[in-house]
């Protein structure tokens, strides 16, 4: 395990380098460039708003909805891109893969770099629209940094897997979009976590990503600390999903330029 | 663990297996488990190395020869680490470099700049190393003019070079050679070659897969025969060289008694068909090598449903490595000698060179019909290749062995 790490830290250039090049690649002879880091969720934002606020009513604890939904679409949209981008990167670079030699696991981790670098674009714009709602945080909104770091632990762990699982099934490239989809839907972006029934609110915040978007929302507009029962139970999943998902990528590493 | 000198390379006992048929979907999984529950066959396994053990020491230049499927590129990869064996131990010490992939990673949409880092950083170097050498990187890919231009309006002559540009400029232990100097102009696989001995002289290790022999002799002190997975010969360059030639004359005999003629590169636009075409020994022992002393005779075979007019027949002696080695075409040396202007039925077309006059070496011939205004080519056909050995025992360099009366007079 020691030399897995001793190896990734001498390719860390190519982690870096890579990252770039994802994110050069995605926006070179578009029109709006990185514009579009922006667009995505602001285009959700708008959809659920009018849905949302104007044709079926969504109780969200008095925050007004745009900002409401917004807030959770921007860490959603990291986590849905980088699942979308870093699932397909080893099966995408196929000819590297085959003929050079590298840590495989810097293909997966570019992808959620690059698309941090859009998460951090769309971040610009939420502060933009706290600012216009009169939202003032507290320190208390100090607590995004260890969700943020809560929440790139859950999306490499997810990735690594998802990677590696596709060089064996490609079944899985079907799967990806439809489980993404239905994430969303598990995790409070819609609507408040507070209307999940308290009875499954123990399960609901298994899911990582709802203890995740939730205290975004917490820490950033009410201003309120996290509360342990929706963070634990995710973070523990996540160490596990992790260490686990790293392992299955080391150990299945020797056979992907066979298999790929 | 690696208490090896730097650039040696030991295999001990490696044998890799690849698994036919893999599990590409969960269908096929499930397939293969319920398959092996009912001890049916499982996914067919193969054995791309069985066993082989060798060791080359820092600064050796090995060549591997063998047919095609015999391993030599499942060697490489085991080596530069990109797969990795069933069973056994490789054990390397050194930095790798392989003329293998040149361009690895380039984007199309990125510049030749942009490319250079991202090509530098896959094969292992610093961002800090590859700053350092830029300027060097860019002057030797001669792309100076091109460097902030995006790759994709590169000529592919254009992107191997800066491809190799870059790979030149990592300064291995270990080079890893297969077969790049196939693609590039003269010019380029000139350059590769002077690149590879410049290394050679500075000591790196040698790893050598080409199928041209011309250049094997040349660059490598020593050499591994491969067949399918096994070592079948090890040891001087020359010596293997030939173990090999004589593997591709029995195995090519035995192929031409099974071989279907559908197993040749036929192909036709028109109504001729040239079913085979043979190139024969002109001693009538069956003997299938050509000595370059003798005589040997291509055959033609045609077939055409009907009769039909054609321009000319053209016959190229092609050596393995694509050098033409002659051209003759059926209009003769004044080019009127109109032969064979019209085909009909089924036959044979032979052309008696008398002798052969090539160096030892493996060559094919191409052969091509003409229609009657000799602007399109109407029936083209390829033979398998062929051997030819000289008289004398040590090869001479060269294309062809001359004819010649030497005369001396004194001038007093």
């Amino acid at each position: 395990m020691f030399e897995h790490w001793v190896k990734l830290y001498q390719y860390r250039d190519l982690l870096w380098l890579w990252t770039l090049r994802e994110i050069r690649v995605r926006y070179k002879q578009s029109l709006l460039g990185v514009a579009w880091a922006v667009l995505q969720p602001l285009a959700l934002t708008i959809i659920f708003t009018v849905i949302f606020s104007y044709l079926v009513r969504v109780d969200t604890d008095g925050i007004p909805y745009p900002i409401f939904s917004y807030v959770a679409l921007v860490p959603w949209t990291f986590f849905a891109t980088s699942l979308n981008f870093g699932i397909a990167s080893l099966v995408n670079n196929m000819n590297l893969v085959t003929k050079i030699y590298f840590p495989r696991e810097i293909l997966p981790m570019a992808s959620v770099g690059a698309a941090f670098v859009d998460f951090f674009v769309s971040a610009v714009i939420l502060a933009g629209m706290m600012l216009f709602y009169g939202i003032r945080p507290g320190w208390v909104s100090l607590w995004v940094v260890p969700l943020l770091v809560l929440q790139i632990a859950l999306t490499t762990a997810v990735v690594l897997l998802g990677a590696a699982f596709l060089v064996f099934f490609r079944d899985v490239r079907f799967i990806v979009p439809l489980l993404i989809q239905i994430w969303m839907y598990a995790t409070p972006i819609i609507y408040p976590a507070t209307s999940v029934p308290l009875q499954f609110r123990t399960l609901y915040f298994l899911n990582p990503m709802a203890g995740i978007i939730d205290g975004y929302r917490r820490v950033l507009l009410l201003g309120e600390s996290l509360s342990p029962d929706t963070i634990v139970p995710g973070a523990i999943l996540t160490l596990v999903l992790l260490i686990g998902g790293y392992i299955f990528f080391k150990r299945s590493e020797p056979v992907f330029a066979d298999l790929i | 663990m690696n208490i090896l000198p730097i650039g040696k390379i030991v295999f001990d006992r490696v044998s890799k297996r690849y698994r036919l048929g893999t599990l590409g979907t969960l269908r096929g999984a499930v397939a293969a488990l319920t398959c092996r529950e009912r001890g049916n066959d499982g996914p067919r396994d193969f054995w791309a190395l069985k066993d082989v053990s060798f060791q080359i020491e820092p600064g050796d230049s090995l060549g591997l020869i063998g047919p095609n499927g015999a391993g030599k590129t499942t060697t490489l990869k085991l080596l530069s680490n990109i797969t990795y064996p069933t069973s056994g131990r490789i054990i390397v010490n050194g930095r790798f470099s392989s003329l293998i992939e040149l361009g690895a990673g380039f984007h199309p949409e990125l510049t030749g700049r942009e490319n250079i880092f991202l090509n530098g950083a896959i094969l292992g170097l610093s961002r800090r190393e590859i700053q350092r050498k830029l300027d060097e990187i860019i002057a030797f890919s001669e792309l100076e003019r091109f460097i902030d231009t995006p790759v994709k309006r590169y000529s592919s002559g254009m992107y191997v070079r800066l491809g190799f540009a870059v790979a030149a400029h990592v300064e291995p232990d270990i080079l890893l050679v297969d077969e790049v100097l196939a693609v590039g102009d003269a010019s380029f696989r000139h350059r590769c070659i002077e690149h590879m001995r410049k290394l050679r002289r500075q000591g790196t290790t040698i790893i050598f897969v080409s199928h041209n022999m011309h250049l094997m002799r040349d660059m490598c002190d020593s050499a591994m025969l491969l067949v399918s997975g096994h070592i079948s010969a090890m040891g001087s360059t020359g010596d293997v060289i030939s173990e090999y030639e004589k593997l591709l004359l029995t195995t090519e005999a035995s192929q031409s008694d099974l071989g279907p003629p559908s197993s040749l590169s036929v192909n036709s636009r028109g109504q001729i068909i040239l079913s085979k075409i043979e190139v024969l020994s002109s001693l009538p022992d069956a003997d299938t090598k050509l000595a370059s002393h003798r005589d040997a005779t291509v055959r033609i075979h045609y077939q055409t449903p009907s009769p039909q007019n054609i321009g000319r027949i053209d016959l190229r002696m092609m050596r393995d490595d694509g050098t033409l080695c002659s051209a003759i075409d059926s209009l003769g040396s004044t080019g009127q000698d109109r032969r064979f202007l019209e085909i009909s039925g089924s036959g044979v077309i032979d052309v008696l060179y008398r002798p052969l006059q090539l160096t030892t070496g493996s060559y094919y011939v191409i052969v091509r019909v003409t229609d009657p205004s000799d602007s399109l080519v109407i029936a083209s056909g390829q033979s398998l290749p062929f051997h030819v050995y000289e008289a004398y025992s040590i090869p001479e360099p060269g294309l062809y062995i001359p004819r010649v009366n030497w005369s001396k007079h004194d001038l007093d």
